[in-house]
């Protein structure tokens, strides 16, 4: 069966899909965007539920496909040293109603990482093109924040001041003002007094396990509302087989399962892939014609490849003195101390330091880093722990390795048989020495802070940001899209998320994502003569 | 002294109550086959009474986790294994003779263990009648339940005069 021809389908409809779909319908484009997933109704998060820490575990509400194996999931392969845990959801806002609402920006110099520091390549836009993109994102999501952190160059107002720095936060601070060091109150997509229609958060905590007030900035909250309203038409439960190309070798359209597994067609003038840095890369393999019989916008064997995340040590300090036990809230403040590159220290890049504030009672008794003990020390030492514990994440900058990629798996499939991708991923030893530095420097803070007790298990752990697989750049032979997402190979097809990354840089994200989709949206926009 | 706000934090009242429905107390095996003596005696090992906090079985561990087994059948199968390493007389063991058994099992059969553990703690501390006891409040829905504190801008003072630590690039 086969719908109208639309101006523009998107494939995803998380950060970046929701983005550009609201700005395209915004100008009066006719956009269709398919999202394999569905809504979330609030009432039905996790973060609802008492025993919302268990989805941590098992359930079909939780951060890891792996784990939850909703119909809507499909299974991802891993292989080489890791990650293996990976996370993300796939429904109406993707990922976003689940993450954390951290909003930092990329600094002018991550844009430029061969120029300044001679590795990895330079991304074909700069900062400047970028921030006017970043401002609009800003104004969309709702950002609460403070301006003038010497870190980074001064950003537009923020629309509600910061989130409290709370007794753990404070805490700190102290370490960080002992030292002399860096740290500014985080910008968070998350409100901290009413605006815009959304109220202010509440300090409930549990962000990660979706935001029932809607003070978190989730895209099914701040850009799906708008962007139906403007016009877009959204199909969930729309699982895309496959881009499918036509006799000259433009993107005719795409071809997707519904809810119960008939095939459709939706025809399109233009195909934009919004699907996350592993599943950008899936579809655009799985999508092999007799033109592209190695996946579109893959001449050059690029697509997949470069993967890259954020390597991370987490390290947690308890106190004597009691926190909030406002659990698994955003983080209140961060410290961009060690992120421009010092040649001195051995390594090139570097790394943000992110605090967490404590987490809930299933898991301060599971152990962050180590399990409470059992038995007859148990209580006392839980009372010592449970609000008394604060964590410094280390977020490493991962640069792009030609081996860690994302292919498609020769036998996994999901449960439309759309091949699986299989991940191959190992962190270089420049990560792993900028992370023992990192770890180190957590470390230092939290002694100088007070903590009576540092944990610090050496494990390296993995934030949710999955990027680099799709990049972009100027060389169509090291790169798939060009400096407004546009495949170098195909005219008429766009990929626009984190698979974008020339470089990860060492903030999350997702502000980037938003910024890059309606940069996109608005190169689409003015090259709609060239549609066809 | 931060010792003894701790304590005042977590003293509230001191009557132990038995929290939730501690089901099936006579039956010897749950849905899953446990044996349900051997799995309150560990649980209560593992968590035992403290001066203001109830042992396991008084927050229905054991029915909590039967009930987890007879859905995770391979989370069953670690509680089988460990309930069958503490052996059969486990419960009527003196208590240190217990805690013996189940150190054995943590060094001998550490997975096994752990899932026994980490159920344990889950069927505990996911019980929202423990956590008054922790100071955890949980509030939920859609309505905003309380006010935010303001955002302090004191403690900026120093940092905010840093010079600026970012590189140019065009």
């Amino acid at each position: 069966m086969r719908a109208e021809r639309a101006d523009v389908v998107v494939i995803g409809a998380g950060a970046a899909g929701a983005a550009l779909t609201w700005r395209l319908a915004s100008r009066g484009i006719a956009v269709v965007c398919l999202e394999q997933g569905d809504w979330l109704r609030p009432s039905q998060f996790a973060s609802e539920q008492t025993n919302y820490e268990v989805q941590l575990r098992r359930g079909n509400l939780g951060l890891f496909p792996a784990v939850r194996r909703r119909p809507e999931d499909y299974p991802i392969v891993t292989a080489g040293a890791g990650p293996t845990d990976m996370v993300m959801w796939n429904g109406v806002g993707g990922s976003t109603v689940h993450w954390e609402g951290h909003f930092p920006r990329l600094h002018p110099s991550d844009f430029r990482v061969h120029r300044l520091d001679g590795v990895a390549d330079d991304w074909p836009i700069a900062y400047a093109d970028l921030e006017p993109f970043y401002d609009l994102n800003d104004r969309n999501v709702g950002v609460s924040g403070v301006t003038g952190d010497p870190a980074n160059p001064r950003r537009s107002p923020r629309a509600t001041p910061p989130l409290p720095l709370g007794p753990s936060g404070a805490a700190v601070v102290r370490g960080f003002e002992k030292l002399g060091w860096h740290w500014w109150p985080s910008d968070n997509a998350i409100l901290s007094r009413d605006h815009d229609g959304r109220p202010g958060c509440d300090n409930r905590g549990r962000c990660n396990f979706g935001c029932a007030l809607r003070a978190k900035a989730s895209a099914d909250v701040t850009y799906w509302p708008k962007a139906l309203r403007g016009g877009a038409k959204l199909l969930t439960r729309a699982r895309v087989k496959e881009i499918t190309v036509a006799p000259d070798g433009r993107v005719r359209g795409v071809s997707y399962f519904d809810a119960r597994g008939t095939i459709h067609e939706q025809l399109a003038k233009v195909v934009v892939v919004c699907c996350n840095g592993i599943g950008t890369p899936r579809m655009l393999l799985a999508s092999k014609s007799r033109l592209y019989p190695d996946g579109l916008a893959n001449g050059a064997g690029m697509v997949g490849r470069h993967f890259m995340n954020h390597p991370s040590r987490y390290v947690e300090g308890i106190f004597d003195e009691p926190f909030e036990a406002a659990t698994y809230g955003s983080n209140p403040l961060f410290s961009q101390h060690f992120y421009e590159t010092d040649s001195a220290r051995g390594f090139v890049r570097g790394y943000s330091l992110v605090v967490y504030r404590p987490g809930g009672p299933a898991s301060v008794a599971w152990g962050d880093s180590e399990p409470v003990p059992w038995g007859k020390g148990h209580h006392e030492e839980m009372r010592r722990r449970f609000a008394h514990s604060v964590g410094i994440a280390v977020m490493a900058e991962d640069l792009p390795e030609d081996v860690n990629r994302v292919e498609l798996d020769d036998k996994v499939t999901d449960s439309n048989g759309v091949p699986a991708p299989r991940v191959t991923y190992r962190a270089s030893d420049n990560t792993k020495a900028l992370l023992q530095h990192g770890a180190n420097a957590a470390r230092q803070v939290l002694e100088a802070a007070g903590a009576r007790t540092v944990f610090d298990n050496g494990r390296v752990m993995n934030f949710a940001h999955y990027m680099g697989t799709a990049r972009m750049g100027t060389d169509p032979r090291r790169s798939v899209v060009n400096d407004w997402h546009q495949s170098h190979e195909v005219q008429n097809l766009f990929v626009v998320d984190g698979s974008s990354f020339t470089t990860s840089a060492a903030v999350n994200p997702t502000s980037t994502i938003g910024a890059l989709a309606l940069r996109a949206a608005d190169g689409i926009w003015s090259r709609r003569q060239e549609w066809g | 002294m931060s010792d003894e706000i701790t304590r005042r934090t977590f003293i509230g009242t001191t009557a132990i109550v038995v929290l939730g429905p501690v089901v099936d107390a006579q039956r010897a095996a749950g849905p899953a086959g446990l044996d349900r003596k051997t799995l309150t005696a560990a649980g209560d090992c593992i968590i035992p009474a403290g001066e203001t906090m109830p042992p396991a079985s008084a927050a229905g561990a054991a029915g909590y986790i039967e009930r987890l087994a007879a859905r995770e059948p391979e989370l069953a199968q670690q509680f089988s294994r460990a309930l069958a390493a503490l052996g059969a007389g486990f419960s009527g063991f003196p208590e240190p003779q217990q805690v013996e058994a189940l150190r054995t099992l943590e060094r001998t059969d550490l997975p096994a263990f752990a899932a026994l553990r980490d159920a344990v703690y889950e069927a505990y501390y996911t019980n929202p009648a423990i956590w008054p006891r922790l100071g955890y409040t949980f509030r939920k829905g859609p309505k905003k339940t309380a006010a935010l504190a303001s955002f302090d801008p004191a403690p900026l003072a120093r940092v905010q005069q840093l010079p600026k630590m970012y590189r140019d690039a065009d």
